[in-house]
C-alpha cells in the first residue's frame, strides 16, 4: 500500500471525526486530542511499523505502573491515623454517631481491599470517585485545575531548555572564562534555593518595592472585562513570576549536564578531525558536537515533564497558582483518598508519557538507537 | 563587532528584569506624619483620637495604635463599591444543607439568612426572617411568625413552608441506607435534638410554624437561627432524584449564578481555585435607618491565597483590603498605616479556648502511676501554677492576646465576671509545694522529682504540629515544669493522630488542645456533661464518676433545661467555678482578632464570633466605602 494516499485518508476522516465530536457536543480539548491520537497512531502504522510497535507496546506497560502506584498510594493512606472525617471529630455539634453514619456511607467502614477494589471496578468505567472534601467528582476536579499546572510545566520546561542548551554550550567554550564562572554562579543558585523560598523572597521583593508585578494569583480581578488581548496579556503578567521560579531549578540542572557533556563531546578525537578538516568553529560546536551531548538529556526531558506537572505545589500555594499541586496537597492533608488517588493517576500517567515521548525522540535523535 | 554587539544585547536582557522592581503601582512612601500631641485640655473639642473615643464612652485602646471597636450602633453608609478580601482555601460546596468547612460556609453565611440570628452588636437574638416568636406558656412550644413580603434572590416568596421543608423533608430527612447510615449527609441534623429526640417541627399556615421540644431546653433559638433553602428548588429535586441528589446538589462544579439564597449577596462567579464574586441581592430584606436597601457594596470579591504570608503581602501592596493579623504581622504592618492609608482593629479575644488536658480515664491510659497523678486536683493545681499567661502573650502572640480562664468568650451573658480571680495565677513556689505536699521529691538529685516508689516524673504532652503558639505553649510549660523537677517531654505530631487518641483510643497523657465557642455555652452539650463525648478527662461516662462531675452534670441541666435567664447565668456561673475549682482542663490564653481594614471602608465592625450560616462575621451587609 502505498503511504502517500493513506496519509491524505487518515487526515480527511480526522477532521471529519473532529467535526462529528464537536457537532456531539464534546468539549474542544477532548474532541481533538482523541480523533489526533488515533490517526497518528493508524498513520504510524502504516508508515512505520516498529516505531508503532514500540508506542503500543509502552503505552501497555503503562497499565501496571499506573495499577502499582495505585496499589501503594491506597494502602499509603488507609495506614495514615484516621480519615476524612476525622477533622470533624473535635466539632462539638456533630455527635460521633453521625460521624460513624458518614463513614458507613462513604464505605469506609468496609475492610481496604473491598473498598480498592471498588474503586478501581468505578475507575475502569471512567468513574474516579467522589472526593468528599469538594463534594465533586474527581474527575471533574482535576480538570479544572489540570490546565493551570500545564501551562506552568511546559512554560518552565522551555524556557528552562531554551536558556540551558546556549547556556551550557557557551560554558563548554568557554571554559573556565568568566562566561563560565558568571553562568555557574547562577547555576549552583538555582541548585540549592528552594522554589518555594525564592517565591516568597520574590513576591517580598516586589511588594515593598512597589512594582507593578501581581503578588501571585493567575488573572486580575477584572478579568472578565478585558478584551482577548487584555487577557492574554494579563496572563502573561501572572506567569511571569511562578515560571521564573520553576525554571531555576531545572535550568541550573540541564546547564550544568549540558556543559559537562559539551565538554565531553568536544574532547572527542572526531571533534578534534572536523577542526583539522578545517570546518568553522561554529559549525563543528553547532552541527557535530552538539547534537551528540543532546543525546543523554532527552532522557532527563520525560521525567521532567513528570515532575513539573505533577507537584510544585508549594510554589502554587505561596503563589496562589490555581493549580493541581495545590489540590493534591490539600487532598493528601484531609486524607481524602479518592482525590489524592485521581491525582496520582494524572500525573503518573503523564510522566509514563513523558517517558515515552523522550524515548521516542531519542529514537528519531540517534540513529545508533533501534527501538526494540 | 558581532561579538560585541551580541555581549551588550544579552547584558541588557539579562538587567532587564529589574525594571520589575522599577515600581509604578503604589507611590513612594510619604514622610511619616509625626503622631498628633495631645492637645491640652483647654478646649471642649476632643483633639485626639484617642481623646475622642473616650468622649464617646469607647473603651480606651488595649493596644496602643489599634482602634477599639465601637459596637454601639451602625452609621449610614452609601452604596455602591467593591472590596477585595483574602480567604485560606477555595469553597467546597455551595449547598448550604452539606457544606461542612469554614471555606463554604463563610461564603454561604453571605448568601443565607436566618429565622432568627444574634445581633452582631448587641449579641442578642433577633428575628431575621421572622417576624417575631412567642413561646407558650409552658415553655415547650413556641410559635414563629414569618416576615411577610420576603422574596428569594430569584423572586419568589419565603415562607414557612420553605422552612418547614428545610428541616422536616432534607435536614431531618430519616431515609437510611441499606447499611443503617442517614442517605443526606449534612450536619445539621444533630442540633434539632434535645437529648435523644428530636424537636418537632410543624406548619400551621404559610407564615406560621411550631416547634415543640420534648423537653425544656434553652437552646431552642440557636437551633431556629437555621437558614432555609428554597423549597421551590428543592421540592422538584427530591421527587425526581431522591434526597441523595441533595448531597451532590449546588456543588464546585455547578452554574453558581443558580444558587438561590436569602441573604445580603449572591454568588455572582465562582473561578475554582482562584476567586468567589459575591454580588448584591436586590431581594435583600434588611433595611439600614434611613430606608436604604443593604448591603451597601455592590461587590464583594473573595481571593484564594493560600498562605498567610502570602495575604500579608497583598494587603501590603493593596491588591487587597483587609487583612485579618496575626501577632506578628501587627509590628510590620503598624508603621505602615499612613502610606497604605488602612486602620487597625481590635475585634476582642476570637471565640474559641484553648487549654492543657491530662488524661484521667482509667479505661484509657493503662499506666495507673501517670493515672493517680493525673487524677489528683493538687497535680492540675501545680500545672496551672506554672503556666505563665503574661509571657505566652507577649512572647508568642506578641502582644496582642488575652489570659484565658473560662470557655465561655468574654462578651458571652453568661461569662463569670469573677473567673480571672479564681484562676490559678502564675506562681512556680506554690507549683513546687503541692508537688512537695503529694510526695514527690527528687531523691536522687537528677533533678526531677520521682514518687515514693521511685518513678519519675516523666510523661508525655502533645499537640498538633504547625501551630506555632500550641507549640510555644507546650515548649514554656515544659521549660517551667524543668524548673520545679518534672521530667515534660513535649512532641508536636499529627493531627489526625492527636484527634484518633482523644476520641478514640483514650490513650494520650497530656494534650494542648483547643475547641471553638460560642456566646451560649449550650453549643459545649458533648463536652461539659461526664457523659458527653468530647468530655476529654473521660468521655461518655454512663454516670458521672467524680463528685464534682456530678455537680456539673447537675447545674448543666440547671442552666439549659430552661429559659429563665438568671437560671442560666447562676448555673453557668456554678460550672465555671467548679471548672477552675477542679481544673479537669487549664485554660491558658486567647488570640487577640485583629483586623485590617482600608479607610475607605466603614461601619467596620467585625465580631470574632460564629455566626448563624457560617463564620466569623466580617464582611456584614453594613459595609460601605466612604
Amino acid at each position: 500500500m502505498k503511504a502517500r494516499p493513506i496519509l491524505w485518508l487518515t487526515l480527511i476522516l480526522d477532521v471529519l471525526a473532529i467535526a462529528l465530536l464537536k457537532v456531539a457536543g464534546w468539549k474542544w480539548f477532548a474532541a481533538v486530542f482523541l480523533p489526533e491520537f488515533l490517526f497518528w497512531m493508524l498513520r504510524l502504522y502504516w508508515v512505520n511499523r516498529p516505531l508503532f510497535q514500540f508506542i503500543r507496546r509502552r503505552l501497555l506497560h503503562m497499565v501496571p505502573v499506573i495499577f502499582s502506584v495505585l496499589v501503594l498510594s491506597f494502602f499509603l493512606i488507609q495506614l495514615a491515623p484516621g480519615d476524612i472525617f476525622t477533622q470533624m471529630a473535635l466539632n462539638p455539634d456533630i455527635r460521633p454517631d453521625t460521624l460513624e453514619s458518614f463513614r458507613k456511607g462513604f464505605g469506609l467502614d468496609r475492610p481496604w481491599y473491598v473498598q480498592f477494589f471498588r474503586y478501581l471496578w468505578n475507575a475502569l468505567h471512567g468513574d474516579f470517585g467522589y472526593s468528599e472534601l469538594y463534594k465533586a467528582p474527581v474527575f471533574t476536579l482535576v480538570a479544572q485545575r489540570a490546565w493551570n499546572t500545564l501551562i506552568l510545566a511546559v512554560l518552565a520546561l522551555v524556557i528552562a531548555w531554551g536558556f540551558s542548551i546556549p547556556a551550557g554550550v557557551i560554558m563548554a567554550t568557554k571554559q573556565y572564562r568568566w562566561q563560565d564562572q558568571i553562568l555557574s554562579v547562577f547555576a549552583f543558585a538555582g541548585l540549592s534555593l528552594p522554589s518555594f523560598f525564592v517565591a516568597f523572597l520574590i513576591i517580598y521583593i516586589l511588594t515593598n518595592t512597589g512594582s507593578w508585578l501581581p503578588i501571585g494569583g493567575m488573572h486580575d480581578i477584572d478579568v472578565e472585562k478585558m478584551s482577548s488581548l487584555g487577557k492574554a496579556l494579563d496572563l502573561a503578567k501572572h506567569l511571569i513570576v511562578p515560571v521564573f521560579v520553576l525554571t531555576l531549578a531545572p535550568s541550573a540542572r540541564l546547564t550544568r549536564i549540558m556543559r559537562a557533556n559539551m565538554l565531553d563531546v568536544l574532547g572527542q578525537q572526531y571533534v578534534t578531525t572536523a577542526r583539522a578538516k578545517g570546518l568553522r568553529e561554529r559549525v563543528v560546536v553547532y552541527r557535530h558536537a552538539l547534537r551528540n551531548a543532546i543525546n543523554p538529556m532527552i532522557t532527563i526531558f520525560g521525567f521532567q515533564l513528570g515532575a513539573l506537572l505533577g507537584g510544585s505545589a508549594l510554589v502554587e500555594v505561596v503563589l496562589s497558582w490555581p493549580g493541581l499541586g495545590k489540590l493534591i496537597l490539600s487532598a493528601v492533608m484531609a486524607q481524602d483518598t479518592f482525590l489524592v488517588m485521581g491525582s496520582l493517576t494524572y500525573g503518573v500517567a503523564l510522566l509514563v508519557i513523558g517517558n515515552l515521548v523522550s524515548d521516542v525522540l531519542l529514537a528519531l535523535v540517534d540513529p545508533r538507537v533501534r527501538l526494540r | 563587532m558581532r561579538r560585541v554587539i551580541i555581549a551588550s544585547l544579552v547584558i541588557l536582557a539579562l538587567l532587564a528584569p529589574l525594571s520589575a522592581f522599577a515600581g509604578g503601582k503604589t507611590e513612594t512612601p510619604q514622610a511619616q506624619k509625626t503622631e498628633p500631641q495631645k492637645a491640652p485640655e483647654t478646649t471642649a473639642q476632643p483633639a485626639t483620637k484617642e481623646a475622642k473615643e473616650a468622649a464617646a464612652g469607647i473603651a480606651a485602646s488595649r493596644f496602643p495604635g489599634i482602634a477599639e471597636i465601637d459596637y454601639s450602633g451602625w452609621e449610614i453608609g452609601k452604596s455602591g463599591g467593591q472590596i477585595v478580601v483574602a480567604q485560606l482555601s477555595d469553597p467546597k460546596s455551595f449547598n448550604l444543607i452539606t457544606a461542612a468547612e469554614t471555606s463554604s460556609t463563610d461564603i454561604l453565611g453571605r448568601v443565607y439568612e436566618g429565622v432568627v440570628d444574634r445581633n452582631p452588636l448587641t449579641l442578642e437574638f433577633e428575628p431575621r426572617l421572622a417576624e417575631k416568636w412567642e413561646m407558650a406558656a409552658d415553655n415547650l412550644s413556641a410559635i414563629f411568625t414569618m416576615k411577610k413580603g420576603l422574596v428569594w434572590s430569584d423572586g419568589k416568596p419565603i415562607t414557612a413552608q420553605d422552612v418547614v421543608y428545610t428541616i422536616n423533608e432534607i435536614i431531618l430527612n430519616p431515609t437510611k441506607d441499606d447499611k443503617g447510615a442517614y442517605i443526606l449527609k449534612t450536619n445539621q441534623r444533630d442540633s434539632y435534638r434535645v437529648g435523644e429526640p428530636f424537636m418537632k417541627v410543624e406548619l400551621l399556615d404559610d407564615y406560621r410554624f411550631k416547634v415543640t421540644l420534648p423537653s425544656l431546653y434553652a437552646g431552642l433559638l440557636n437551633t431556629m437561627s437555621v437558614a432555609p433553602v428554597p423549597k421551590h428548588i428543592f421540592e422538584p429535586l427530591i421527587k425526581e432524584k431522591g434526597i441523595a441528589a441533595v448531597n451532590s446538589f449546588w456543588g464546585v462544579d455547578t452554574d453558581v449564578t443558580k444558587v438561590v439564597g436569602s441573604g445580603p449577596f449572591v454568588i455572582e462567579q465562582y473561578v475554582p481555585s482562584q476567586k468567589v464574586v459575591l454580588k448584591r441581592n436586590p431581594n435583600y430584606w434588611m433595611k439600614d435607618a434611613k430606608g436604604q436597601q443593604l448591603p451597601y457594596l455592590d461587590k464583594v470579591v473573595y481571593l484564594t491565597v493560600d498562605s498567610l504570608n502570602t495575604q500579608a503581602l497583598k494587603f501590603q501592596s493593596k491588591e487587597t483590603d483587609i487583612l485579618s493579623l496575626r501577632g506578628q504581622d501587627v509590628a510590620t504592618f503598624m508603621p505602615k498605616k499612613q502610606e497604605l492609608s488602612f486602620e487597625l482593629y481590635n475585634g476582642g479575644p476570637a471565640a474559641g479556648s484553648t487549654f492543657v488536658v491530662f488524661n484521667q480515664n482509667p479505661n484509657g491510659l493503662k499506666d495507673t502511676v501517670k493515672l493517680g497523678w493525673f487524677s489528683d486536683i493538687r497535680f492540675r493545681t501545680a500545672i496551672a501554677h506554672l503556666i505563665d499567661k503574661e509571657t505566652i502573650i507577649n512572647n508568642l502572640m506578641f502582644g496582642f492576646g488575652f489570659p484565658q480562664d473560662s470557655f465561655i468568650p468574654v462578651v458571652s451573658p453568661y461569662y463569670w465576671k469573677d473567673a480571672p480571680k479564681a484562676s490559678p495565677e502564675y506562681n512556680p513556689e506554690k507549683a513546687k509545694k503541692l508537688l512537695d505536699e503529694m510526695g514527690l521529691k527528687d531523691t536522687n538529685g537528677d533533678g526531677i522529682r520521682e514518687d515514693v516508689k521511685g518513678n519519675r516524673v516523666a510523661f508525655n504532652l502533645i499537640t498538633n504540629a504547625g501551630n506555632t503558639v500550641r507549640e510555644g505553649v507546650g515548649n514554656l510549660l515544659a521549660s517551667e515544669a524543668k524548673k520545679v523537677g518534672l521530667d515534660i517531654t513535649f512532641k508536636p505530631g499529627d493531627f489526625n493522630a492527636l484527634v484518633t487518641q482523644l476520641t478514640s483510643t483514650y490513650d494520650y497523657e497530656g494534650i494542648i488542645i483547643g475547641l471553638t465557642g460560642s456566646v451560649d455555652p449550650i453549643s459545649g452539650q458533648n463536652v461539659y456533661p461526664s457523659k458527653g463525648n468530647m468530655h476529654m478527662i473521660e468521655p461518655l461516662q454512663t454516670a458521672p464518676r467524680r463528685q464534682w462531675e456530678k455537680d456539673v452534670d447537675k447545674w448543666w441541666d440547671y442552666a439549659n433545661l430552661t429559659l429563665d435567664d438568671s437560671r442560666r447565668k447562676e448555673g453557668f456561673k456554678n460550672v465555671q467555678e467548679i471548672w477552675l475549682k477542679e481544673l479537669p482542663w487549664i485554660h491558658t490564653t486567647n488570640a487577640a482578632a485583629i483586623y485590617g481594614f482600608r479607610n475607605t471602608i466603614g461601619n467596620v465592625k467585625p465580631r470574632p464570633i460564629p455566626s448563624a450560616a457560617g463564620g466569623y462575621l466580617v464582611i456584614s451587609q453594613w459595609l460601605y466605602l466612604k
